[in-house]
């Protein structure tokens, strides 16, 4: 008798310990990227012709996948991590880029949120755009499907230029959670 | 006086007992043996183990399975009461650190998959000598790095135009524990 107790209370304790696990853990997602198709622009008969900012829009919505983060984690903050403009063709034709982000409510109105300035040298296809928003205004954005305006200035170019854009956001947040 | 006498001649003979085997205990050549453990995080364990030239310290390298892959583990152990070569039951401690590499549950190669690398930092319970046959139990705190690969299943036909990345996992998992058995040649 004295043997099974010990043996029944050394099987529970085991268990007793497998049940009662505690995790603490930081879990870090690196990048969401949501990439759309912004617009073309037509080749001009001739090139280096100054033309008038053109704008385009486009909707963006990471939140669905950055609030798993925040369902797992108990304090999720989430950051930009890229905002560029690209194209299928060279686009050193632009000399300025300037993005506004507008959310889905009332407390999200159009704000400025990043640009592009041309240094003179060789781009390719790719622009990448610098962040100008403060990262706790970020993350209040990108919790809501977002639509993005990108204003660009330039001059003309001979060839045609489909545009689109890439928006990517990292994410992370601690847990403790007792298994 | 009776009581001095014999409380004398039982430290005599402890004494001499001890030198006796911490004697036997210094002179053995270097010993291997083999192991065989189940636990969590490290699965499945099979292993060499090592004891150089004195029992209280050994090491062991080990092949692991967790269900999903294949891994590895180095363990380094320090039992000091393995200098009484007759001692039955002794506590011992234990510095494990392990990979697991990247798997997938067996028949969804379609979901993400999940590998880690982890050090166990275990305390334990030795039940035989400690050169021949002995059980082990033992318990403690882990720290793992969890990595993940093909994340991108997870969003099927609801994901066109979003690219997910790899998610990691880095923190403390208390307490996990392994057990099993090794069998040094004397």
């Amino acid at each position: 008798m004295k043997t099974n107790k010990t043996r029944t209370g050394g099987l529970l304790i085991a268990l007793a310990l497998l049940v009662s696990a505690c995790v603490s853990a930081t879990v870090d997602e690196p990048n969401v990227c949501s990439s759309s198709d912004l617009g073309t622009v037509p080749g001009a008969p001739v090139s280096g012709v100054a033309v008038p900012p053109q704008q385009f829009s486009t909707s963006q919505d990471l939140s669905e996948v950055l609030g798993k983060i925040g369902d797992v984690a108990d304090n999720a903050s989430a950051r930009l991590t890229q905002l560029s403009l690209s194209s299928d063709n060279d686009l050193s034709w632009v000399s300025q880029v300037d993005v506004n982000v507008k959310g889905d409510s009332d407390d999200l109105p159009d704000r400025f949120l990043g640009t592009y300035r041309a240094a003179g040298s060789a781009v390719g296809n790719n622009l990448a755009l610098d962040i100008k928003m403060d990262d706790a205004s970020v993350q209040k954005y990108l919790n809501h499907p977002v639509t993005l305006t990108f204003t660009v200035s330039g001059t003309t170019t001979t060839q045609t230029n489909k545009l689109s854009s890439t928006l990517c956001a990292g994410a992370s947040g601690d847990f403790s959670k007792s298994l | 006086m009776r009581k001095t006498i014999v409380s004398a001649f039982t430290v005599a003979l402890l004494c001499f007992s001890v030198s006796a085997s911490a004697q036997e205990t210094r002179k053995h050549p270097i010993r291997v043996g083999f192991g065989m453990d189940v636990g969590v995080p490290s699965g499945l364990s099979l292993g060499v183990v090592l004891h150089p030239k004195v029992d209280w310290v050994s090491a062991q390298l080990s092949l692991t399975h967790n269900v999903l892959n294949f891994g590895g583990r180095v363990a380094l152990k320090l039992d000091p009461l393995a200098v009484f070569a007759n001692n039955p039951i002794a506590p011992f401690v234990d510095v494990q650190g392990g990979a697991a590499a990247q798997g997938t549950i067996p028949g969804h190669s379609d979901l993400p998959s999940l590998g880690y690398d982890y050090l166990n930092l275990y305390g334990g319970l030795r039940l035989g000598k400690p050169n021949g046959f002995h059980w082990n139990f033992e318990v403690g705190p882990t720290y793992m790095h969890v990595t993940t690969d093909n994340f991108q299943s997870v969003l099927g036909n609801k994901g066109q135009g979003l690219v997910v990345g790899n998610p990691t996992v880095n923190g403390w998992v208390t307490p996990t524990f392994v057990t099993g058995f090794e069998v040094v040649w004397p």
